[in-house]
C-alpha cells in the first residue's frame, strides 16, 4: 500500500529477508523489480564476513504441574470444538472468527490460549535456561522471548537486563550502551530488538519460544552473525522449545528458513 | 470510542443493513446489570489499590459469567478513559492503609523504579548475573540493605513502572445510566469510522429550537467536508424544513483517515442532543474473505427508543449531567493533559473539551469566546490588526440562500452593507473544492443583479486528504472570480495580502457606484463649496477635514450613500471626485496639506516670517503660535521648499535649508 504511493520513477529495495510468509513478497518485484543481487548468510558466513554459527535445540519437559494443566486446557478445549461440532483441524485465524458470535468457542479460544501461553512460557525453560547460562560464563548472549511477559520474568529471576517494546528510550539506548562496552555480558529482549535497531555484537543468542516465521528468525540470526575480529569465534544460537506441545510445530516451522543451510548446520556441529 | 474489534452489530445480508447493538437503559435490563457490575470492579480497584492486571482478570471473569466480552470490554473501555493509571510508589503516599507506605516515598524522591533497576542490574552483572536462585537473593539483599529497605518493597518497586503494575490513580465516578449512554454514543462513533458518507437530515423549523445550528457549526468547526442542502419535507399535520448536510466519510479520504475518522465522530454527541434528526450513514464492511460491502446504517431520535433518554426532561437531565461530568473531568487531569503525547488521548481531552465549550456557549453568553480552531483565532486576530474599517463577525448563523442552498461561513465581514462570507476549509480533496465552488459558482449565476454575493475561501494547504503532486497547482487550477477569492494557509500563515486587496476592491467598486454617481457627486461638492467659502471668511488659520465631513453629513438625508463612507475616504479612493475637490479649493484660493485645509494667504504670510529661519525648532514654534496642528508642519515646510536635515530625533538639532527660493504656490 504505502510503496504503491511512491512517487519516485526509480526504486531499490534493500532487504535481508525478502520470504514472507504471507507470500506477499510477489508484490514487491511489482514494485522494485526482480531481484539483481542476493548474498545469503550461509555465503556470507563462508567468507568470513559474518561469524560461523551453530544451532542447537533443546527439548524441554514441561515441569509436571504445567503437564497437568496443559493437558486439561487441552481436553476442554477439544470437548468445547466436539460440541460445538467441529471434527476437523481447525485453524487459529478461523477460529477467532468464529468465536466472535459463539460464547463457546469464545471459552475454546481462552483454553487453547492459556495452554499456548502455558507451554510457551513454561518455568521448565527457565530451568534450562539456567544450566545454560551456568555452563557458558563468558560469552557475550541476547536472549529472546516471544512473550513479553516472559521477557521480565527471566530478567527478574537472572536479575539481567531487559529491553521490550516498553522500555523507554533512555533506558533501552542506556542498556545497549553497556552491553556494547561489556558491562553487561547478557540482556534478554522481545522482537523489538529484530530489525532496524543497531544492535551491538553478541556470540550467543538464546531463544525462547518464537512466533515461527522464517523472516523473523533470520533476522533474529542476522543480528547475531557480526564479524568478529577473532576468526575463531563461533556464534551459538539455542533454542529451548517446549515438547510435545503444539509449539513444536511452531518451531519446525520456524526452521524452515534456514533448512536449504543444513549442511552448515551438521558441519559446525561436527 | 472503543475499537473496531469491540463494535457489537448485526447484519441484514438481504437488505444490506448495519443494525449496532446498543445497550439498553431501561431499569432491570441485563445491560444495566452488566454496567453495574463492571463499574464495581472499577471502584474496587481504585478504593484498593489492585494493579491492573488484576482489574484485567476480574473483567475476564465477568466475560466469563455473561459471555458479552464485546460488551464489556467496551464499557471497560469506556471506564478506562476515566481512569489514570499511577506508579503504585506514588499512591502509596497518599494512602495510610499501607503499612510499608513510608519507605517507598522516601527512596523514590531519589530513585525511579528505572534507577532501582539500574543498580540492580549493575551488581547483578559485578557477579556476572544470578545464575542459581542463591545469588540471586544475596545480590537483591545486598542492594536493599544498601538502599535501606526491606527486601520486598524493593522487589516491588523495582517493576513498578510496568504497565500492568500500575494501579489506578484517579477515577471519576460515573452512574450506570450514564455508562451505558456513553456506550452508545461510542458504539456509534466507531461504526461511523468506517463509513464512506454520512447524510445527516436536521429539522430546522422555528419550533425545533437551535440545536441544528449547533451541530452545523460543529461540522463547520471540525472542518469537516461537507455540503447542504435545504428540503421541504411535507408531512401529514405540518411542512417541515429539512437541511441536509452530507458529510464526506473517513474511508473516502486517503490521507489522514485517523484524523478525519475521529473529527466524524466528535459530531455524533451534538447530533443526539438535537431535537429532530436522523442520521444516514454508508458504512463499509469487508467479510472474512475479503470482500467489500457496503451497509447502510440508519438512526433518528426516534429509532433505539430505549438506548437513549426519551422524553425532555430525562433528555435534559442527562444532557446536564453528561457536562457536568466532563467538566469535572476536567480539573483531575491538569497534569495528565501535557503528559499524554498518545495521540488518542489527546485528542480526546479536546473532545470534553470541545462539549464544554459549547455547553458553556449555550448556557451563558457571558463567558467569553473559546476558539476551537486555532486558525479561527488567527484570522480574527490578524484581521483586526490590518484596521481595515470592515467589521468582523465570528460564527455567524448559517446561511440559507433563495437557491436552496446554505452554508456555514466562518466569519462575516461587513462594510457599506456589504457582506464578505469567509469560509476555512480545513479537510478537502480537489474533487470537494471543485464541487463546493460549483455551488458557488451557481449561486453567482442565478442571483439576481441587485443581489451581492461575495466569499473567501481560506484553505488548509496541509490537509489535502488526497495524493496530488502539486497542492498549489491544484487551487489556483480553480479560477477566481470577482465574487470568490480562493486563498490558502500553511502552518497558521494566512495569505492576508489576498484577502485585504480583494476587499478593498469590492470596497472600490461600492464607493465608485453608489457614492460617487455624478448626481451624488455634484450635491456634495455643492454643499462643500459653501462651506468652505465659510471657512474662508472665517479667521480660523485651518479647516479639519474631519469636521468637514461632520458639517457635509448634516446635510444629508436619510438613506443617503455618503452617510457610510468619510469624506477622506472618498478623496483617497476616488481620483475623480478628488480631482473635483482640490479644484473647487485653489478656485477659492485654498491648499489642502493631508486633513487640513489652509488658505493660500495665511500661508505666504507664515512663509515672510519663516523663510530665513534656519533651524526646525525655531521654525516649528513659529507655526505653533500661528496655530497650525503640529501634525502637518513638516508637511507644510516640505511643501514651502524646505529641505529638513535631520540630526537624530531633536526638532531643534534639526537644519533646514531653502531649495526654491520662490514661493510656488
Amino acid at each position: 500500500m504505502i510503496g504503491e504511493q511512491f512517487i519516485s520513477p526509480y526504486r531499490l529495495g534493500l532487504t535481508a529477508t525478502i520470504e514472507r510468509e504471507d507470500g506477499k513478497h510477489v508484490n514487491i518485484y511489482k514494485l522494485v523489480g526482480k531481484i539483481v543481487f542476493s548474498k545469503d548468510f550461509y555465503e556470507l558466513s563462508q567468507n568470513n564476513h559474518l561469524a560461523k554459527f551453530r544451532l542447537k535445540k533443546i527439548k524441554v519437559e514441561m515441569l509436571p504441574d504445567e503437564i497437568l494443566r496443559y493437558k486439561r486446557r487441552i481436553f476442554q478445549y477439544n470437548q468445547l470444538l466436539k460440541e460445538a461440532k467441529i471434527f476437523y483441524p481447525i485453524r487459529l485465524e478461523r477460529l477467532i472468527i468464529l468465536s466472535a458470535n459463539n460464547s463457546n468457542l469464545r471459552k475454546a479460544l481462552l483454553l487453547r490460549n492459556e495452554a499456548v501461553d502455558i507451554a510457551l512460557n513454561s518455568y521448565a525453560k527457565i530451568i534450562e535456561l539456567e544450566k545454560i547460562l551456568k555452563y557458558h560464563t563468558t560469552d557475550k548472549t541476547i536472549i529472546f522471548t516471544i512473550h513479553t511477559k516472559l521477557a521480565y520474568i527471566i530478567s527478574d529471576r537472572f536479575l539481567i537486563p531487559v529491553i521490550t517494546h516498553r522500555t523507554k528510550n533512555e533506558e533501552r539506548n542506556e542498556i545497549l550502551e553497556k552491553f556494547k562496552k561489556g558491562l553487561y555480558r547478557i540482556i534478554v529482549t522481545t522482537k523489538v530488538l529484530d530489525e532496524g535497531t543497531d544492535v551491538p555484537d553478541a556470540n550467543m543468542g538464546i531463544i525462547l519460544s518464537g512466533t515461527g516465521s522464517k523472516r523473523e528468525f533470520v533476522q533474529r540470526l542476522g543480528r547475531l552473525l557480526r564479524p568478529k575480529k577473532d576468526v575463531e569465534n563461533v556464534a551459538n544460537l539455542i533454542e529451548i522449545i517446549s515438547s510435545d506441545t503444539s509449539e513444536i510445530f511452531t518451531s519446525n516451522r520456524r526452521n524452515k528458513g534456514i533448512s536449504n543451510k543444513k549442511q552448515l548446520i551438521d558441519k559446525s556441529d561436527q | 470510542m472503543i475499537s473496531s474489534d469491540l463494535l457489537r452489530c448485526k447484519l441484514d445480508n438481504k437488505s444490506y443493513k448495519i443494525y449496532p447493538i446498543l445497550c439498553s437503559l431501561e431499569q432491570n435490563s441485563k445491560d444495566v446489570e452488566i454496567a453495574k457490575q463492571v463499574i464495581q470492579v472499577f471502584e474496587y480497584s481504585y478504593q484498593h489499590g489492585v494493579i491492573k492486571e488484576k482489574l484485567i482478570q476480574s473483567l475476564k471473569g465477568l466475560e466469563q459469567i455473561y459471555k458479552d466480552y464485546k460488551l464489556i470490554r467496551g464499557l471497560a473501555a469506556v471506564l478506562e478513559k476515566r481512569c489514570t493509571f499511577k506508579v503504585i510508589s506514588q499512591v502509596h503516599s497518599k494512602d495510610p492503609h499501607h503499612s510499608d507506605s513510608k519507605q517507598p516515598i522516601e527512596i523514590l524522591k531519589n530513585f525511579t523504579a528505572m534507577d532501582i533497576r539500574r543498580s540492580v542490574f549493575d551488581e547483578s552483572a559485578r557477579q556476572n548475573i544470578a545464575v542459581s536462585e542463591q545469588t540471586r537473593k544475596s545480590i537483591l539483599e545486598k542492594m536493599s540493605n544498601k538502599l535501606g529497605i526491606s527486601n520486598e518493597t524493593l522487589s516491588k518497586v523495582m517493576w513498578s513502572d510496568l504497565d500492568e503494575n500500575m494501579i489506578i490513580g484517579t477515577f471519576v465516578p460515573i452512574s450506570v445510566e450514564r455508562l451505558l449512554l456513553s456506550y452508545n454514543v461510542s458504539l456509534i462513533q466507531t461504526l461511523l469510522f468506517s463509513c464512506l458518507k454520512i447524510r445527516i437530515g436536521l429539522g430546522s423549523n422555528l419550533n425545533l429550537g437551535t440545536r441544528w445550528k449547533e451541530v452545523l457549526r460543529e461540522v463547520k468547526r471540525l472542518g469537516l467536508m461537507y455540503w447542504l442542502d435545504v428540503v421541504d419535507e411535507t408531512t401529514q399535520d405540518s411542512k417541515e424544513n429539512m437541511i441536509i448536510c452530507s458529510i464526506e466519510g473517513a474511508l473516502n479520504v486517503i490521507k489522514l483517515t485517523d484524523r478525519y475518522g475521529s473529527a466524524i465522530s466528535k459530531i455524533i454527541p451534538t447530533i443526539i442532543k438535537s431535537e429532530r434528526w436522523h442520521l444516514q450513514a454508508d458504512i463499509l464492511r469487508i467479510t472474512n474473505s475479503g470482500k467489500k460491502l457496503v451497509y447502510e446504517f440508519e438512526i433518528s431520535e426516534k429509532s433505539y427508543p430505549n438506548s437513549f433518554p426519551s422524553d425532555k426532561t430525562t433528555k435534559m437531565h442527562f444532557e446536564n449531567s453528561f457536562y457536568q461530568e466532563n467538566e469535572s473531568k476536567k480539573d483531575p487531569f491538569p497534569m495528565n493533559k501535557k503528559s499524554h503525547d498518545e495521540y488518542n488521548s489527546k485528542d480526546r481531552k479536546n473532545l470534553n473539551i470541545q462539549e464544554i465549550n459549547i455547553e458553556n456557549f449555550i448556557n451563558n453568553s457571558n463567558v467569553p469566546m473559546l476558539f476551537d480552531s486555532k486558525i479561527e483565532k488567527i484570522f480574527l486576530q490578524k484581521f483586526e490588526l490590518f484596521k481595515t474599517g470592515w467589521t468582523i463577525e465570528r460564527e455567524p448563523e448559517p446561511i440559507i440562500t433563495k437557491q436552496k442552498t446554505a452554508f456555514i461561513p466562518d466569519f462575516v465581514l461587513s462594510k457599506f452593507g456589504n457582506r464578505v462570507f469567509v469560509e476555512i476549509i480545513g479537510f478537502w480533496t480537489k474533487e470537494y473544492l471543485e464541487r463546493k465552488i460549483t455551488k458557488i459558482f451557481e449561486i453567482v449565476q442565478k442571483k439576481t443583479h441587485d443581489e451581492k454575493f461575495f466569499m473567501i475561501l481560506v484553505i488548509n494547504l496541509e490537509n489535502l486528504m488526497s495524493y496530488e503532486l502539486n497542492e498549489e497547482d491544484k487551487i489556483t487550477h480553480i479560477k477566481n472570480n470577482r465574487n470568490v477569492l480562493i486563498t490558502s494557509y500553511k502552518n497558521d500563515r494566512i495569505s492576508f495580502k489576498e484577502i485585504l486587496k480583494y476587499i478593498k476592491d469590492i470596497e472600490n467598486i461600492y464607493i465608485s457606484l453608489n457614492v460617487l454617481n455624478t448626481q451624488n457627486q455634484n450635491k456634495i461638492i455643492q454643499n462643500m463649496i459653501r462651506l468652505v467659502e465659510g471657512f474662508r471668511k472665517s479667521e480660523l488659520s485651518c479647516l479639519y477635514l474631519g469636521n468637514l465631513d461632520e458639517m457635509l453629513k448634516k446635510d444629508c438625508t436619510d438613506g443617503d450613500a455618503f452617510l457610510k463612507v468619510s469624506l477622506k475616504e472618498l478623496i483617497d479612493k476616488n481620483n475623480d471626485f478628488k480631482f473635483m475637490f482640490e479644484n473647487e479649493l485653489s478656485k477659492k484660493l485654498l491648499l489642502m496639506i493631508d486633513d487640513y485645509i489652509l488658505k493660500t494667504q495665511f500661508i505666504e504670510e507664515i512663509w515672510k516670517d519663516i523663510k530665513n529661519v534656519i533651524n526646525l525648532g525655531e521654525a516649528c514654534k513659529i507655526l505653533d503660535s500661528e496655530k497650525i496642528p503640529e501634525k502637518i508642519q513638516i508637511n507644510l515646510l516640505t511643501l514651502l521648499g524646505f529641505h529638513i536635515e535631520w540630526n537624530g530625533l531633536d526638532y531643534s538639532k534639526a537644519k533646514m535649508t531653502l531649495k526654491n527660493s520662490d514661493l510656488s504656490i
